[in-house]
């Protein structure tokens, strides 16, 4: 079973904290099973690269109300994206497509989607083209304790099944 | 006499690449002023490029559009390539094509089932459509999937792609990675025929409209490299692009103006099929005699259709591509820095694409200049809008007119973004 952890990102200021965890996974090296992704734009792609995987991390950057770099783990993704699109504005032009977007869009389509987890990183600032705030970079060893923490519980709910 | 004055705004152009706005003034039932509109700040990537190594430039130019970067980065690596006298080995030369066929396949499959295909069902998105058509959007997201693998297969990542240089590739794919992405290819193949004959059953507008079409021309069908012609006597080389076809800015629009000789032109997929009809594999030949093969065109709402024949091709291309692949010795071959001006095109999903560049003897870049496929078709975009919307009836209702206006600009898919970049529409009437 193979669990994908998809950081979605940009350029733009603390939109990149997806990256950065990536990154910092990949560094540190992860079970065979778990594969990496960073995605810009996830319009269509994202459905294709969800539909890979039994398990999914969706790691985002998010404006929650929270701390600068605090987190927050939402185990049934896909009930919280799909309650949280109820009335919601939806944009699909391919510039403006997200993940709320993809996901209206695999639900009309009735595909099979796997478990998604999100993990949500409150930001500070996403100013175009800045770099990650300070906030969020030393965060960052602490963020990536909690997936890893997510990770495992994963690893092992994945093992207790099989 | 009373004076019924109409002001149809579309403030903003829904399903196309970036922002634009389209404003009309109509006068006791006469189109009296037309004007569509760029109005995204200008992005000054050329300026970016001034002080660049050449080796950069691939990458930076990637960034100018998150659609067709791979069309900037072989219009770019075509003109260094030339000014540096670069002999290119075989395998790069097919791989280039490869990922170029990549492009067009996500790119014609992203605007054919996402951005044009919802007005042919009355819908307004993705989603509407979806809701009707389910099969014909899954399908048309499995073909786009082609596109994206193949595209990651030689540069790194569907978006921005990374993998190609001045010279070549950065690294080159194992015969395994190459075998998988066949066996999604030769799937996707009988979905994109399934697809076009789809479209080809679409009810049309049939609008037929006097323009001139421009396109690389070449044997097999001009993807990264060939001969500019039009179906008006044009042949040129790449060097003389600029002899023919002159820039200027109007008022209205952060995005430059291209015309052909003073004269509007058609850049794109419909020009290209116009020009290269004769070009194409037989099994094209004999699936466009089974449509009662409308091309060469001059309706542009067959714009559609010729996305879905030039996605079959490419298909069929990436798997003829794909069946013998073999890793090279190197993916790259050594490069000597020359300074001088040099120039490349290639045929980006939305139609042709020429760059120039300056450079010195160290390899840095002294100056850039640019020409997108939109800039190029701004002006037809314009002329063809007075055309239709006068055929289609301006009594209609300021919606109707709107959705007619939109409709006939998605034939086009222009990339506003990469012309600087959605529509602003508004019309003023009096009777």
């Amino acid at each position: 079973m193979t669990i994908g952890v998809i950081g979605v990102g940009s350029a733009h200021g603390d939109d990149q904290i997806a990256w950065y965890l990536i990154d910092q996974l990949a560094a540190r090296g992860v079970a065979d099973n778990i594969h990496l992704e960073k995605v810009l734009a996830p319009a269509v792609s994202l459905i294709h690269s969800l539909q890979c995987y039994e398990r999914v991390i969706l790691i985002d950057a998010a404006d929650m109300g929270l701390g600068a770099g605090e987190c927050t783990v939402i185990c049934d993704g896909a009930k919280v994206l799909s309650s949280q699109l109820q009335g919601a504005e939806c944009h699909f032009s391919s510039h403006h497509m997200g993940v709320a977007e993809m996901w209206q869009l695999a639900q009309q389509l009735e595909l099979s989607m796997p478990q998604i987890n999100l993990f949500a990183v409150q930001i500070e600032h996403t100013e175009t083209l800045s770099p990650i705030s300070h906030t969020l970079r030393d965060r960052l060893p602490q963020l990536g304790v909690e997936l890893d923490a997510l990770l495992g519980s994963l690893q092992a709910g994945l093992a207790h099944q099989r | 006499m009373t004076e019924r004055r109409v002001t149809i705004d579309v403030p903003s152009l829904a399903r196309v690449e970036g922002e634009g706005a389209l404003h009309l003034k109509i006068e006791q039932g006469t189109l009296q002023h037309l004007q569509f509109k760029i109005y995204e700040p200008p992005r000054f990537f050329e300026k970016f490029l001034e002080g660049r190594h050449y080796s950069e430039v691939p990458d930076i130019v990637a960034r100018i559009c998150g659609i067709c970067p791979v069309a900037y980065q072989v219009s770019a690596v075509n003109a260094l390539e030339s000014l540096f006298e670069v002999e290119l080995t075989p395998w790069i030369k097919q791989m280039r094509r490869l990922l170029y066929c990549g492009e067009w396949i996500q790119s014609h499959s992203l605007h054919i089932h996402l951005l044009a295909l919802p007005d042919y069902f009355h819908e307004t998105t993705v989603l509407g459509l979806a809701a009707k058509q389910p099969d014909a959007v899954k399908r048309g997201f499995f073909i786009q999937e082609a596109g994206n693998r193949l595209i990651k297969f030689l540069g790194g990542r569907s978006v921005h792609p990374i993998g190609l240089q001045v010279g070549g590739f950065h690294k080159a794919p194992s015969l395994a990675e190459a075998a998988e992405l066949h066996r999604y290819i030769e799937s996707a193949l009988p979905e994109a025929i399934a697809m076009a004959e789809w479209v080809a059953r679409l009810d049309m507008p049939d609008e037929q409209q006097s323009f001139t079409s421009v396109a690389l021309t070449s044997p097999h069908y001009p993807l990264e490299t060939g001969r500019l012609k039009s179906d008006r006597g044009l042949d040129i080389g790449v060097d003389d692009y600029e002899t023919y076809f002159t820039e200027s800015q109007c008022p209205h629009s952060t995005a430059l103006w291209s015309l052909l000789k003073g004269e509007n032109y058609l850049v794109g997929p419909l020009a290209r099929l116009n020009l290269n009809v004769n070009g194409l594999p037989p099994f094209l030949d004999r699936l466009l005699a089974k449509l009662g093969n409308p091309f060469p065109s001059q309706n542009m709402f067959h714009s559609m259709l010729a996305r879905a024949v030039e996605i079959c091709f490419a298909l069929h291309e990436a798997s003829e591509l794909l069946r013998n692949y073999k890793v090279p010795d190197t993916p790259s071959v050594p490069v000597r820095v020359k300074a001088g001006e040099c120039c490349g095109w290639s045929e980006a999903p939305r139609g042709l694409l020429w760059h120039r560049y300056q450079v010195d003897a160290e390899g840095i870049i002294r100056a850039a200049k640019i020409v997108p496929p939109t800039s190029q078709n701004q002006a037809r975009i314009e002329q063809d809008l007075a055309q239709s919307l006068q055929a289609f009836g301006l009594e209609h209702s300021d919606e109707a007119l709107r959705l007619h206006s939109e409709k006939v600009i998605r034939n086009y898919d222009p990339c506003i973004s990469c012309a600087t970049h959605f529509l602003r529409f508004s019309a003023e009437r009096s009777p």
